[in-house]
């Protein structure tokens, strides 16, 4: 390769990564903590026992919904397990006739009065309104305090930044196997380099794939043209990619729904693997209906197979086709980026590579500000570039574990019988964000890394404690129950808070390279073996 | 990249940043276009169900985005990044509107 | 989690590490010959294809090149780790010998 085609990479690699590097960073977090969504669910509900017997949860979820919602137009009913929470259920109720156009419910997320959690115990779960970690799934592509297409555009701009990053620094890098293992150490900009390298190609075929797998489930906003360009009409390629039961009118006949147990049952033995969720259409009413659809756990595919039963018989009507090759492979990207199907040791993997990227985000942007600071003129009155980077640094990649320190806190601390408690948790994460951004904005660069840091690290070292003392699900009751998901949280949060603690330690101990006044000190180690970037 | 000889300093960077531009220009908009409008002519001529090509194609399409933008700032220069852009655009374009009105869509 | 499939990556990135210069001169005695370094990147290599093996077969097709890849990622960083930051004792040195291999 021409040493022109490399340079012009290795450009486009620092500038693709750097200009929306923060956003990135907060995705790669967002989503590493995502892949422990249902273990953050009920660390996030200490209330909350284990689930034990799902088939007693389905009952009284059913139950339920025919107790307080029996004419509604559809349920969901997910389909309790071990890790869970419980079933977090939600309904649609008759569409009225006399309401305006327009004044319909928003989102099944938004509404509080058509959702609830059952619990292990069966019984509608009165812990504490949190959004759990179903948070962090939505935060890494939804955002927050924006519309979800807005954010969903950026978060889709950023990640082909991202894509573009990979590929061009994979390209730039002369020697990249052969540099695989190195790592020099205490050499400044070489050793950030080595480190960044390191992250960035150990776990290369991860960053790969969830990259390219991320703009994936994002396919119909960013590349709607191919659909555009076949079809007339978009339902003609939803209906085929996504197949439903054929939908049934109302006929306003009263007929007891089967029980749901049954199904579930006759469901898994049909389809040889777990239900994960059950729709029912019409409840109560002659015309009912009840999908049930394939858990992923049992297939890379993340579009399961369904059943679709009749309501009141219980008898099999409808099996979804299958959808074709193409529909298959991207099925099983999204699979992949989703890692539903990871037992307990790949979802651990799954963890450490998001670990990486994000270790690799972070390195890149400090590497940016590293190789620049040796080269400054006059180091006491960096340009402006220099100095917004340096800082939007410190407010994200340590403010973010701030936020993060806080909204785990809040989850602890706020009043159990506060309104819009769920929202309030959140509110909280971008408070404490907000202030170490602050600290970040007005304090010293060197000294601003180790209060963020050091203060996210005590809070995150502090929560085991807390949870041991004042809830009935500390270390030592989860290991003896054998809960080990949430000893294993409370281990991360307290290893992810001592690092942080380590950090902001050698930061504080850093003795800098390059003194006021000298210029270039680096020139005399130019002449040193070093992989290009 | 493009080298400026025989030009003053501030020249040579203004002339740069401007280089530069042009390969933005050929890697965000004109490349998504580009890399859309590929998508399109695949989705018409990949041998296949439609639901499938259309699926495949939309995946190509995504990679060549990547593709394009790393091509933008591979050209020999900026000018250079934004024809041959342009041009597979236009093919494409042409391909798919040739396609659509020949056999119709569904 | 296959652990053979792991533990097989792990020793495949240790032979690939061992088998540069600098790592070489570190953990292991004599001198990095041409013939030593292509046996042991053979033996890299063995040991990688014999936990794709392992994976596929505790696997299947469709879970376990995904749990290969897994392993793969997890024994370079086990390996980069180990040859990086294991303290300097941890070494392959034969007694003095008065030829080279």
């Amino acid at each position: 390769m021409s040493k022109g085609f490399r340079q012009s990479q290795g450009f486009l690699h620092t500038w693709s990564g750097l200009l929306l590097g923060w956003i990135l960073f907060l995705v790669f977090v967002a989503g590493t903590i995502a892949f422990y969504r249902e273990g953050l669910n009920r660390w996030m509900r200490p209330e909350l026992a284990r689930v034990e017997n799902p088939m007693r949860v389905l009952a009284r979820a059913q139950t339920y919904l025919a107790h307080k919602a029996p004419h509604a137009k559809s349920w969901f009913i997910p389909v309790a397990t071990r890790q869970s929470a419980g079933s977090q259920l939600f309904w649609v109720p008759q569409p009225d006739p006399n309401a305006p156009k327009g004044s319909g419910r928003r989102g099944g997320r938004g509404r509080r009065d058509t959702q609830a959690l059952i619990g292990a115990d069966g019984k509608v779960a009165t812990v504490r309104e949190t959004r759990g970690g179903d948070f962090f799934y939505r935060l890494h592509f939804d955002l927050h305090y924006m519309p979800v297409i807005w954010a969903r555009w950026l978060v889709g701009f950023a990640s082909m930044m991202m894509l573009v990053a990979i590929l061009s620094g994979v390209v730039t890098h002369k020697k990249i196997f052969r540099d695989f293992f190195t790592l020099r150490r205490s050499k400044g900009q070489r050793s950030w380099l080595d480190g960044h390298n390191a992250v960035a190609v150990l776990a290369l075929p991860f960053h790969l794939m969830i990259t390219y797998t991320g703009l994936v489930t994002l396919m119909a906003l960013l590349m709607p043209w191919a659909v555009i360009a076949n079809y007339t009409d978009e339902r003609a390629i939803g209906a085929v990619l996504f197949p439903t039961m054929p939908v049934v009118e109302r006929t306003g006949r009263a007929a007891p729904l089967v029980d749901l147990r049954r199904i579930a049952a006759d469901a898994e033995r049909r389809l040889g693997a777990p239900a994960s969720s059950i729709q029912v259409s019409e409840p109560g009413d002659a015309a009912a209906r009840i999908t049930v659809s394939q858990s992923p756990i049992s297939t890379l595919n993340t579009r399961t197979p369904q059943l679709g039963y009749d309501g009141v018989t219980g008898r099999l009507l409808w099996q979804s086709p299958p959808t074709g090759a193409a529909a298959e492979t991207a099925g099983v990207m999204i699979g992949l980026h989703a890692g539903r199907f990871a037992d307990a040791g790949l979802r651990f993997i799954y963890f450490l590579c998001g670990i990486g990227g994000t270790l690799m985000v972070a390195s890149g942007l400090v590497l940016w500000t590293v190789k620049r600071r040796e080269r400054l003129p006059d180091p006491r009155h960096p340009h402006l570039g220099f100095r917004i980077v340096e800082r939007l640094n410190i407010a994200v990649i340590a403010g973010l574990p701030l936020g993060i320190a806080g909204l785990f806190w809040a989850n602890r601390l706020l009043d159990i019988g506060m309104r819009n408690r769920a929202e309030w948790e959140i509110h909280w994460m971008f408070i404490a964000w907000a202030i170490a951004a602050i600290v970040a904005l007005l304090v010293r660069p060197r000294i601003a890394w180790q209060i963020v840091l050091g203060l996210a690290g005590a809070l995150l070292v502090a929560l085991p404690g807390y949870n041991a003392v004042l809830t009935p699900r500390g270390m030592l009751d989860a290991v003896a129950s054998g809960d080990f998901m949430l000893a294993g949280i409370d281990t991360a949060m307290f290893v992810v808070g001592l690092a942080l603690l380590l950090i902001a330690r050698r930061v504080a101990l850093h003795r800098s390279v390059a003194r006021p006044g000298r210029r270039a000190p680096s020139a005399s180690s130019a002449h040193e073996e070093r992989p290009t970037l | 990249m493009s080298r400026t000889g025989g030009h003053s300093h501030a020249q040579a960077r203004w002339a740069r940043r401007g280089d530069i531009a042009l390969r933005v220009l050929a890697a965000v908009p004109l490349g998504y276009a580009a890399s859309s409008l590929c998508a399109m002519a695949l989705a018409r001529l990949l041998p296949g169900t439609r639901s499938g090509t259309t699926v495949a194609a939309a995946l190509i399409g995504l990679a060549l985005c990547a593709v394009l933008a790393m091509w933008a700032f591979a050209a020999r220069s900026g000018w250079r990044a934004v024809w041959t852009i342009s041009v597979a655009g236009g093919v494409a374009a042409g391909i798919t509107w040739l396609s659509i009105a020949v056999t119709g869509r569904a | 989690m296959s652990c053979a499939t792991v533990l097989l990556c792990i020793c495949g990135f240790l032979l690939f590490g061992l088998a540069t210069e600098a790592h070489h001169r570190r953990r292991c005695s004599g001198v990095l010959s041409a013939r030593r370094c292509t046996a042991m990147r053979a033996a890299g290599w063995s040991s990688l294809v014999a936990a794709l093996l392992a994976a596929v077969i505790g696997g299947g097709w469709d879970f376990g090149p995904v749990r290969w890849t897994g392993a793969v990622m997890l024994g370079a960083g086990a390996a980069f780790l180990l040859l990086n930051f294991a303290p300097a004792w941890i070494c392959y040195k034969r007694r003095q010998r008065h030829w080279e291999d």
